[in-house]
């Protein structure tokens, strides 16, 4: 059964279609990701399945029931905007997100402290909220997200705005979930990321999904179309090579889009400067992201070159 | 409704706020502040002002200047402390001659820069009781009209002075005169319990039949004790309802409500806030009433506050927190900081603050058509209609009962709108709505 199932659903604010006749399933145990540019209609579509808005039209099954509310309890949810009551301690605040997701008691007693300990907090459980750093008070958003043991996490944006220790503490922490059998569903900028850690990614853009399968799923959709090159003199020397139609720089290195045969674009080249790297590769899902959200981009580089 | 989760709001709202410095603080200074205020009006009335009050007559009459100078004297005399000094203020007049017209003119000079406290003239014909129309007056000019120590002062040994003269004048001997209009006095009663076998037979003392057992009227029992019960209700009202639009403030601008919101719905958020708050009112109330009880029980009165008395004061209580809590709650979740609030927060403010304005007239004529109408105001039932139900005559059990039916529409009234300005204002950010846009959200589907 699908931990999720959205079936044309559309969201309307005044004019603004915010989610447009969107359909899309999200099998239970996967650990599925959620891209798309700002304003796109991640947070609406991720607030419908919380049951925090109600969709215009189309319906929503949240393991297999219609009714979302009730199904409220079995999800964890961090929203994008997210915080914490500052005059509480830790201890007392986790109590009161577990117990309003129906958590016993009993069982948080003996759960806050474990994952304090996990997240390396246990000294500020009997703290005041405020004396935390940012960083601290994120893990703490995040411990308060899965202390009632909830059968689907929905995290949106879980990772942005911490240092790369404390991000790798909730990406274990993540990926330890999906392999209890916790579905996990979560928005992210960072294609990095989404490559690294998702079964399955699905881009939403201006409302409609435009992107929905496993990483070499859409990467095959785009076929072997981009080059990795390093050289000597970097991007000046790419321009107007023969059947490039697309430069990015990455700085250290350039990525190329090419049609017709890679071999030639390798002996004009060489003809040029000294090759220190040169891959036939599939695009990364940063390029394909790019190519979707923002054409215009690639017009401009396309007429440049 | 899912009840475990309303449950678990109203605790976490109840512990955060009771668990608090803050909170214990409030709990002694409020009382504090209240009865410091009185205390020190009281005290503040005592103490006078005892600066002398030099004053200039011009008596065209010729006949009151060596009456009022001759009674300043003695006055001053008396007005003596045992330490010494004076306890009330010596008055010294001056002679005007009326046919010195610079020294007239002068006068308003001199009492302008602080050399006369007041002048006051006396016309030709003070003595004459007319027989048609306004007898003459005095005319007393002060630059402090407010302060009217000699002003009473005076009028009175002139009237005594002048009523004197016209008994004399009349062949009445004054002392005679003063003994046949001495006031009967009149003793408050109120009316014995109706309908016990004693009260129609106790005539014994000439006293209208029925009437035997009254007893006199107590301040304490008629204003006193209706009048605390009442302040009880307004002071845990203020206290605690406005604390809802803080906290549902503070939820929007530290971004929590979304998170509260993937778990439980608006209404489910809002009606725990509610309990959350009339729990917290009524320890509030439970424990100055009990306080109040005590010292009551002590004095003797404990009879003059009936259980009936304190349920109700327990439900009017329940009631206002309901009825101002959700407007609150309403006001504060369409703002999204506590300045844009203030503006949409006067009128329950206000509302809140009726029965400061009007209490007195009720409780001085309880059943007037204004008290009757005011206690069955929704917003001011929940202190004017115990008040009534406190005080003499107590409100008619058919008036408590239809307040108790308007207040009841009036909570689900206010709650189900609430509800709806809640719903949309939590996710809400930015500018804060105007009045008109929080109706439409009420009647929005």
């Amino acid at each position: 059964m699908d931990a999720i199932a959205l079936d044309g659903v559309t969201k309307t604010f005044g004019e603004h279609v915010a989610v447009d006749a969107l359909s899309l399933r999200i099998p239970r145990g996967t650990l599925y990701g959620f891209i798309g540019p700002n304003g796109s209609g991640k947070s609406t579509t991720l607030r419908m399945i919380m049951h925090i808005l109600l969709p215009d039209e189309g319906r929503i099954e949240v393991f297999g029931d219609s009714d979302t509310r009730s199904a409220q309890d079995r999800i964890g949810y961090l929203p994008e905007e997210r915080g914490l009551y500052k005059k509480m301690t830790v201890r007392r605040l986790l109590r009161y997100y577990g117990q309003l997701k129906g958590a016993e008691p009993a069982a948080l007693e003996a759960d806050i402290p474990r994952w304090l300990g996990e997240m390396g907090l246990s000294d500020w459980i009997d703290k005041k909220v405020d004396t935390l750093s940012k960083g601290m008070a994120q893990k703490v958003q995040f411990i308060g997200t899965v202390i009632a043991k909830p059968e689907m996490v929905i995290l949106d944006e879980p990772f942005s705005g911490l240092d790369p220790v404390n991000a790798e503490v909730l990406k274990d922490a993540v990926l330890k979930l999906r392999d209890a059998g916790t579905t996990v569903v979560f928005s992210t900028h960072d294609m990095g990321v989404a490559e690294r850690m998702c079964d399955r990614i699905f881009m939403i853009h201006k409302g409609k999904k435009v992107l929905d399968g496993t990483l070499s799923e859409i990467q095959a959709r785009y076929g072997e179309d981009t080059l990795r090159i390093r050289t000597d003199d970097g991007i000046g020397v790419l321009r107007g090579l023969p059947g490039v139609t697309d430069i990015r720089d990455q700085g250290n290195h350039q990525e190329v889009r090419f049609q017709g045969d890679p071999q030639a674009i390798l002996h004009a080249l060489i003809e040029r400067t000294a090759v220190h790297h040169f891959e036939v590769a599939r695009p990364s899902l940063h390029d394909i992201f790019v190519r979707i959200a923002a054409p215009e981009r690639e017009v401009s580089i396309h007429a440049m070159a | 409704m899912r009840w475990r989760k309303v449950w678990v709001v109203a605790t976490t709202e109840f512990n955060n706020a009771v668990r608090t410095k803050a909170f214990l603080v409030s709990l002694l200074l409020l009382p504090l502040i209240m009865f410091g205020s009185a205390f020190l009006q009281v005290f503040l009335a005592k103490r006078v002002d005892t600066t002398p009050r030099a004053f200039a007559v011009v008596d065209h009459s010729g006949q009151l200047y060596d009456v009022i100078a001759t009674a300043a004297d003695a006055h001053n005399r008396a007005a003596v402390g045992p330490d010494g000094k004076p306890n009330q203020p010596q008055f010294l007049p001056q002679r005007i001659d009326p046919s010195d017209a610079p020294a007239r003119q002068a006068v308003g000079g001199r009492v302008k820069a602080g050399e006369l406290f007041a002048v006051i003239e006396i016309p030709v014909e003070v003595n004459d009781p007319s027989t048609s129309g306004e007898p003459a007056a005095i005319r007393y000019y002060s630059d402090n009209p407010n302060d009217d120590t000699l002003a009473n002062w005076l009028g009175a040994v002139v009237n005594n002075t002048v009523r004197g003269q016209r008994l004399k004048a009349a062949g009445i001997d004054p002392a005679e005169a003063a003994r046949l209009s001495a006031p009967v006095g009149m003793e408050n009663m109120s009316l014995a319990a109706t309908g016990t076998a004693d009260s129609a037979t106790d005539d014994s003392a000439g006293n209208v039949p029925g009437l035997g057992q009254a007893r006199a009227v107590d301040p304490v029992r008629t204003v006193a004790i209706p009048a605390v019960l009442m302040f009880v209700v307004f002071m845990v009202v203020m206290t605690t309802t406005p604390q809802l639009l803080n906290s549902v403030i503070e939820e929007k601008m530290s971004k929590i409500s979304e998170v509260l919101l993937g778990s439980i719905t608006p209404f489910e958020l809002m009606m725990g806030k509610l309990f959350g708050n009339v729990a917290i009112a009524l320890l509030l109330a439970g424990l100055y009433v009990g306080a109040g009880y005590g010292v009551a029980s002590y004095l003797g009165y404990a009879s003059a506050v009936p259980p009936h008395l304190l349920a109700a004061t327990a439900l009017f209580i329940v009631m206002a927190v309901f009825l101002f809590g959700s407007m609150y709650l309403a006001v504060g979740s369409a703002c999204s900081e506590l300045k844009d609030a203030q503006s949409l927060m006067m009128p329950v403010m206000l509302l809140s603050m009726l029965p400061l304005f009007c209490w007195l007239a009720v409780i001085k004529a309880p059943t007037s058509p204004l008290s009757v109408g005011l206690s069955l105001f929704p917003p001011a039932t929940p202190y004017l209609m115990l008040l009534r139900m406190a005080a003499q005559p107590p409100a008619p059990l058919w008036q408590v009962g239809l307040s108790l039916v308007l207040t009841t529409l009036a909570v689900l009234f206010c709650v189900w709108a609430a509800a709806k300005i809640f719903r949309t204002g939590l996710l809400m950010q930015g500018k804060a709505p105007t009045f008109v846009e929080l109706a439409k959200w009420v009647v929005a589907k």
